[in-house]
């Protein structure tokens, strides 16, 4: 019965709250007391995590005194007009992050997320003397947020983890990020053993495509060219395709031996087909049986493509390791 | 081991000066001689106790603490207040080094004390207050008063609650006469061994109040004292008075009716803390420290986890110059490796010796065993032990476990099967054969 | 491949045409006369010279500075065999090391693979029992260039069972003077990693051996050689997954084989017992992730025999009812191991291996794998600065062995496949690349050069090329007439041998030759890079530094060793000397003092506590210092030499591992600029320029000026001045620093140095008026002063009247 009243009197509230304008709440802000707007967030964040703040409720919750929670509001500007784009990836962790604050044991109503967009409330941007989003602010339970509170995504990026940290240095409520696990890969891998267990469905009745060693010998050296020509290195180090100096001028070579570029890497892989194409011509002249002018030719050209493209890649490893001496063709 | 033995070995150094100290060379510096005549009582009774003492003008021109090193004395005694600067090689910071070298000193000052004793007793971290301030309190002050009330009757409750240090307490009340020191309270070296009564004031007599006091009510000091952490210890009165004759001999009386006093309780304290100033009274020392698995004779080159360990320690004090068994009951020894892993009560056995019984906790490391002893007016007793503890050797662990059964059964059954198996195998065949044929 | 059946029949001709195989034998076992004896001859004298010219090669750094151990891990091998030689074995067993990890102590019996200090004790042993006194520390730096020459040997064999003998010719040759190789196993890189490829290697070979022949003997040598390699390295674990999915890719395949089955199920148990008895590894092999694959196959190998047994005897509607049955089970073992593995009994991956799945891992979760500059990725130049041009022929190897597929050629493709991507996502991986490499180079080479010099033996026969291709068609027959017993990867013999007619009318001398030539120009300059490479980049122990002056001038700096040397000298034997954990292994090994944190990293948090005391200001560090009883502190400062790898340019890992475990005290953004930036100067942050790694580096460094160009205080390593000159240190005092200033030490004062509680002038609640006296004392004038005595008032008016 009475809970039931309460029940009622909060949706009412939650009613008011989402259809009352701004300057009408900044009015009334004095009228709930600390316990009223305690109830009103914890209820607004049992129905979804990351509360959407306009000025007014911004005024209401956040800069009314006295709290007793801090709040984690993120200023950001999703609206399509102003193309944010890492606005979006930004709140995409940030409601990681608030959902498994809010599904977490730890959870209490000490501790709250609100976002606030600039075209809901570019007053309190002004307030704030905000000019980029996304911004992270911690408003902590008394006082007012120090530089320390803002959150230097410059450095630490808006990874989900990265927020959580922060909060906890902030506010010592330790968050144990819970991303939604992403099926995407998984989904490609299932995709690609569909694709393929249909294609052998298919093909049953030959299926001596299967023992094919050259399609397999290609797919091993291909992935052997990967590997060697460091695309690994790319996938860890996430490096440019290629560098832009300011100059215009355009490098396609990391001038150390410490990194490279994607491009770089393709240009290494190619060349070490190329040597490989060779030696293999080379050595299937000798081996086929055949005329001898075509067997000749293949030699001659295995012979060039070796020479040629091997003192190639030693000229660019040259150019990158300061100080070596040898070369072949080309300097 | 060896950690063991150079601690003990310090400990038996620090205890070796202490013992020295026991009536040893004691240099006197003086205002002007008369004051060994107002004073003489003291001095006597420090003579009669075996201190040498020399007698030296404070701005004597070939005064020297030390010679090549060596010191000459093992106890100053600065009954100059007003000396503005010492004589010879004296100075403040020779007095210093002589405090920190391990010699004791006792300094008396006087409403007209000079910078050097300022100087001095801030390095000691207690202040005097300014030139020409007096404890003034105008409630208990001696009927002998010449109407400054700065001739003041200290109650014996006011004393520092230590009798090694200021002895019996229920005595006569003391006089005292000069002016008051400051000490800053966190410090827990500094020894408030004689506070003022709560409606003193220390301030200059003959001015008015104009601002507010340094020193007020019980945080206006009349004597304080340090022990150093190398426990040289430190004795600075605001009152030159306090020490002379006239003090020990005069009656007390507080002039607002307070019952009269033939003698002052001044000789007796005096007395007493010149006794633990000078290292007679409160010194103790570890002089031995063993330990070893319990039901052996030798310390084991390394513990093992979980052995019973007994560790023992002698505890000896200083009497006189002899060394006589310390008893006391609040003894604790801890093994610490980081944290304590074990605190335990130190049970006293015969003439000084404690003993602890523990069983070594099950996490390996290297250890100390520590005793860290640190009580108001003795000589901090600091001990550690370093051992390590190793966990089981390969031959340690237990062999026939029952959860392995299993596998002693299996591993036998099939050798077993295989023997079997290999005989029925070889004979069936031979049955086979001789089918056949 | 072409001399085979072009000498083949003649080699038949030489023997009795008639049963081959013993024939073979004999062939091998007789004299010179004949071409086999001829070939066994080359053979050895091959590999002979590959052996040595593989140690000489490795000899750079022994010969340019001294006979000693190099940089960090070698040390603490060095003191453990030590330990061993002089204790014996049982108690280096339960040696528990109380001066490493103080005061925690470490058990170093259980925490070591001791293969690498059995190796050389027994070394030790025997040469002494020869009454060879040679010192046990030039045991260890001779180590692993002897065993380069083994492993040389091992992958001949390897290799010959692969392919040929010529191809194994050429992949020794390879693998004596590879940088790849050559940069874990100089002289006096006294490492697991020097015996452990040899180990590899040899367990390779009697795997390839076992499946082959299929006999229980080699398989329970493979189990042998394969506790040697656990008992030596970590990387065993190579194995333990590669074997099996080696087996796997064969049942797969459909090339199951009752050799496979004897060999496989030998190995894996035999393996399995001899492994768990490394106090090291203890129940890993049966509680960790990383050995179920292995389990798996070995269940998986059973289920596939019996089936094939059950499958000659059972109906089809039997066998349905079989296979159902044997699918549940199958997803019954499934199940279980998943529970087991969240119960916590079946431990899940460790971090190292997710770093090298989930590539990104140890970058977010473990930084200090991160930390460890070995633990990067590697770039496709390292590849080819360690392997030349290897890198770019050893796929034509891969290819060939794809084409002409058997048995033992899918191991080596699994091997190769696998070794090159462990080796693009670790550098030091490239150590298990390396060998496949060789050998599927060799492949090339041979094949090439075989084809290449097939008439013009006697040309070729200057070059190991051509005697290995000659001397490999030996081997041909005597192991195509041998292994049609039994191996159906007679196929590519069979290839070969109806090759003959085609590549009789050739390409013609000139064109042969010119291939010649070019391949053995490409041979030469892969020698000559390799030289090259050793001298250069792999031969330095980063003990001792050599910096080149303009003029070619070498000058030594010995400041390392000047700084262990004078810590063993002149401090207390149970001094605790705090560095950072780079140092541990070699203060332990050189100065013989108790180190608190050492470069095996098996306690994070006792790392990250010293991280801490390096990283807070000097106060807080004081506290820190004081629980851990620290005695000296140790910082490496490479700003006056302009030396790159010191204590500052680590100091951001320190920050980070502390961080790890005190996020409350220790933030990684106080160390930055506003702008994110770590700089020394006098913008860097306060944080940074008061921590304790800061003072400890710079103390004093204010006061030197370098040249006269730069300003006092100028860091060369840096290219900055300094932001906190003349600071003073309260709670320690410098006790020594190297001539270079590389290496300095400092003592951590004791409680009782702080004897006073002294009230400076500044917290003084009485403020004195006259707070300058200025003294009347004079050199002549020694008298004193005291107030109101009538000698000294009139001079003392004035003086007293300011007093009062």
């Amino acid at each position: 019965m009475r809970c039931g009243f309460y029940l009622t009197l909060f949706s009412v509230t939650i009613l008011y709250l989402n259809h009352v304008s701004g300057q009408y709440r900044t009015k009334g802000n004095q009228g709930p007391s600390l316990g009223e707007r305690v109830q009103q967030l914890s209820e607004m964040a049992m129905k979804r995590p990351v509360l959407r703040f306009n000025g007014g409720k911004f005024k209401e919750f956040v800069k009314t005194t006295p709290r007793n929670y801090s709040v984690i509001v993120m200023f950001t500007a999703m609206a399509p007009q102003r193309q944010c784009q890492i606005c979006r990836h930004a709140s995409d962790e940030f409601t990681i992050v608030a959902n498994s604050f809010r599904y977490s044991q730890s959870y209490s109503n000490k501790l709250f997320f609100a976002v606030v967009d600039f075209d809901e409330g570019a007053d309190v941007f002004q307030m704030l003397r905000l000019n980029t989003a996304p911004v992270y602010i911690h408003f902590p339970p008394k006082g007012k947020p120090k530089s320390t509170d803002t959150m230097d995504i410059q450095r630490v990026g808006f990874a989900a983890e990265a927020i959580a940290k922060w909060i906890s240095e902030r506010t010592d409520i330790q968050i144990r990020v819970f991303r939604p696990p992403n099926y995407s890969g998984t989904v490609a891998v299932v995709m690609l053993l569909v694709l393929i267990g249909g294609f052998l469905y298919l093909r049953r009745n030959n299926l001596d495509f299967i023992y094919n060693k050259t399609i397999w010998g290609l797919n091993a050296l291909f992935f052997t060219f990967a590997m060697v020509s460091g695309q690994m290195w790319n996938h860890i180090r996430g490096p440019p395709f290629i560098h832009k100096s300011q100059n215009g001028a355009v490098a396609y070579i990391h001038g150390s031996s410490q990194g490279q570029f994607i491009l770089e890497t393709y240009i290494v892989m190619v060349l070490n087909g190329a040597v490989v194409l060779g030696m293999i011509m080379m050595t299937e002249a000798a081996a086929r049986k055949g005329d001898v002018r075509k067997r000749r030719i293949f030699a001659v050209i295995g012979l060039g493509l070796v020479a040629v493209f091997f003192s190639l890649i030693l000229s660019i490893f040259r150019n990158k390791a300061q100080g070596y001496p040898y070369s072949l063709l080309f300097k | 081991m060896l950690k063991m033995s150079l601690t003990s070995v310090f400990l038996g150094f620090l205890c070796f000066l202490a013992s020295a100290n026991a009536g040893g060379e004691t240099l006197v510096l003086l205002d002007n001689l008369a004051i060994r005549e107002t004073h003489s009582m003291f001095f006597k009774s420090l003579q009669e106790r075996g201190y040498t003492l020399t007698f030296k003008l404070a701005d004597d021109a070939n005064l020297v603490l030390s010679k090549y090193g060596e010191y000459l004395y093992s106890h100053l005694i600065i009954f100059a207040p007003s000396v503005e600067e010492f004589g010879g090689a004296l100075s403040v910071d020779a007095v210093t080094e002589f405090i920190d070298g391990g010699g004791n000193v006792l300094v008396a000052g006087s409403s007209q004390s000079g910078d050097v004793l300022r100087e001095l007793a801030s390095e000691c971290g207690f202040e005097v207050d300014e030139e020409g301030a007096a404890v003034i309190d105008h409630m208990n002050y001696d009927v002998s008063d010449l109407g400054q009330h700065t001739t003041i009757v200290a109650e014996t409750e006011n004393l520092i609650n230590a009798p090694v240090i200021i002895g019996d307490k229920n005595i006569p009340p003391l006089l005292y006469q000069g002016t008051g020191l400051v000490a800053d309270t966190e410090n827990p070296l500094v020894l408030q061994l004689l506070t003022a009564s709560s409606s003193a004031y220390s301030y200059n007599p003959d001015q008015p109040v104009k601002e507010y006091p340094h020193a007020v009510g019980k945080n206006t000091l009349l004597i304080a004292a340090l022990q150093a952490r190398n426990n040289a210890r430190v004795l600075f009165s605001g009152s030159l008075f306090f020490f002379s004759d006239e003090a020990f001999t005069s009656s007390v009386q507080k002039a607002q009716g307070g019952q009269k006093y033939e003698k002052s309780g001044n000789e007796a304290v005096a007395k007493a803390m010149s006794k633990w100033v000078f290292k007679d009274s409160g010194v103790i020392r570890a002089s031995s420290v063993s330990h070893k698995k319990s039901g052996e004779k030798e310390p084991p080159a390394a513990y093992t986890v979980m052995d019973d360990v007994v560790y023992a320690i002698t505890i000896e004090q200083l009497a006189g110059d002899k060394w006589i068994p310390y008893e006391a009951d609040d003894l604790q020894l801890e093994f610490v490796r980081i944290d304590p892993f074990v605190r335990t009560k130190l049970q006293k056995l015969d003439n000084g010796r404690y003993e602890a019984r523990f069983k070594i906790p099950d996490v390996y490391g290297v250890y100390q065993f520590k005793v860290d002893y640190n009580r108001i007016g003795i000589t901090h007793l600091y001990s550690t032990t370093q051992v390590s503890v190793r966990p089981l050797q390969h031959t340690q662990y237990e062999r026939f476990i029952p959860s392995a059964f299993p596998y002693y059964v299996s591993a036998f059954s099939m050798m077993g099967g295989v023997f079997l198996f290999s005989f029925v195998f070889l004979h069936y065949k031979e049955d086979v054969k001789s089918k056949a044929e | 491949m072409l001399p085979s059946k072009a000498n083949a029949p003649h080699a038949k001709k030489v023997l009795f045409p008639d049963k081959q195989p013993t024939n073979s034998r004999q062939v091998k076992s007789s004299t010179l006369t004949n071409a086999a004896g001829l070939s066994s001859l080359i053979t050895f004298t091959v590999l002979l010279l590959a052996w040595i010219s593989g140690f000489a090669s490795r000899l750079f750094a022994v010969i340019r500075f001294e006979s000693i151990i190099h940089e960090f891990d070698p040390w603490f091998n060095y003191r453990a065999t030590a330990y061993m030689v002089q204790h014996g074995f049982y108690n280096f067993l339960n040696w528990f090391d109380e001066r490493a990890w103080y005061p925690l102590g470490r058990i170093v019996g259980g925490t070591v693979y001791p293969g690498l200090m059995i190796t050389s004790g027994s070394i030790h042993h025997i040469l002494h029992s020869l009454n060879i006194p040679v010192h046990i520390r030039d045991i260890c730096v001779f180590l692993a260039p002897v065993f380069s020459g083994l492993t040389a040997i091992s992958t001949y064999f390897l290799t010959k069972e692969l392919w040929s003998a010529g191809a194994g010719l050429f992949a020794a040759c390879f693998i004596a003077i590879v940088p790849g190789y050559i940069s874990r196993s100089v002289a006096g890189s006294y490492d697991n990693e020097g015996i452990a490829i040899f180990a590899l290697q040899f367990t390779y070979y009697l795997w390839v051996k076992s499946v082959k022949t299929g006999s229980i003997f080699w398989a329970v040598l493979t189990a042998l050689s394969y506790f040697y390699m656990v008992s030596a390295w970590g990387g065993y674990v190579f194995i333990i997954n590669l074997i099996p999915l080696h087996v796997f890719a064969l049942l797969v395949m459909n090339r199951y084989s009752n050799r496979l089955f004897t060999s496989y199920t030998t190995f894996y148990i035999l393996g399995l017992l001899l492994s768990m008895q490394i106090p090291f590894v203890g129940f890993q092999p049966i509680r960790t992730s990383e050995h179920m694959a292995a389990g798996g196959v070995f269940g998986l190998l059973i289920f596939v025999a019996v089936f094939r047994y059950l499958r000659t005897m059972l109906t089809k509607s039997e066998m349905k009812y079989f296979g159902g049955f044997v699918t549940l089970t199958a997803a019954a073992l499934l199940l279980i191991l998943v529970i087991l593995t969240y119960s916590g009994l079946v431990a899940p991956w460790s971090g190292r291996f997710y770093s090298l799945w989930d590539t990104g891992y140890a970058k977010i979760h473990i930084p200090i794998i991160a930390s460890v500059s070995e633990h990067q990725p590697t770039t496709w130049f390292s590849f080819f600065f360690d392997l030349h041009i290897l890198v770019t022929t050893f796929p034509v190897g891969l290819w060939y062995c794809i084409k002409h597929i058997n048995d033992e050629r899918v191991f080596v493709v699994l091997y190769a496949i696998s070794a090159v991507y462990f080796a693009g996502v670790m550098v030091r991986l490239m150590l298990t690349l390396t060998p496949v490499v060789c050998m599927l180079a060799g492949v090339a080479f041979s094949g090439l050069l075989e084809l290449f010099l097939k008439e013009e033996d006697k040309d070729g026969s200057d070059r190991e090329g051509g005697e290995g291709s000659e001397e490999e068609s030996e081997e041909e027959t005597e192991r195509s007439s041998r292994r049609a017993l039994y191996d159906e990867a007679g196929k590519l013999r069979r290839m070969k041998h109806e090759r003959p007619k085609g590549s009789g009318d050739g390409l013609g001398a000139n064109l042969r030759n010119g291939v010649v030539i070019g391949i053995s120009m490409l041979l030469m300059m892969f020698t000559v890079h390799c030289t090259w490479v050793t001298s250069n980049a792999y031969s330095s122990p980063s003990i001792v530094l050599a910096s080149y002056s303009n003029d070619g001038g070498r000058s030594i700096l010995d400041d390392f060793r000047e700084a262990y040397y004078w810590l063993a000298q002149n401090t207390p034997n149970d001094a605790r000397v705090m560095s950072w954990w780079d140092y541990g292994y070699q203060i332990a090994g050189m100065a013989n003092r108790t180190t608190l944190v050492d470069n095996n990293t098996w306690n994070n948090s006792h790392i990250a506590l010293v991280g801490k005391a390096m990283s807070s200001n000097e106060s807080a560090a004081y506290d820190i210092m004081t629980s851990l009883d620290v005695d000296y502190v140790l910082v490496i400062f490479g700003g006056m030499i302009g030396y790159s790898g010191d204590d500052i340019n680590k100091f951001l890992w320190m920050v980070r591992i502390a961080e790890g475990e005190h996020p409350q005290d220790i933030r990684e953004s106080d160390y930055f600029t506003e702008r994110g930036e770590f700089r020394v100067d006098s913008e860097g942050s306060p944080t940074l320029l008061n921590s304790l790694m800061y003072k400890l580096s710079y103390y004093r460094f204010g006061e030197v000026k370098i040249d006269y160009r730069s300003p006092a205080g100028f860091d060369r390593t840096r290219n900055a001045e300094i932001g906190n000159k003349n600071f003073q240190l309260t709670y320690l005092d410098e006790a020594y620093t190297t001539e270079h200033w590389l290496v300095r030490i400092y003592r951590v004062k004791k409680p009782e140095e702080f004897n006073r509680p002294r009230i400076p002038i500044a917290e003084r609640t009485i403020n004195r008026r006259t707070s300058s006296f200025l003294s009347k004392k004079t050199a002549r004038r020694k008298k004193g002063l005291i107030k109101g005595r009538p000698t000294v008032v009139k001079g003392q008016k004035p003086q007293k009247k300011s007093t009062t």
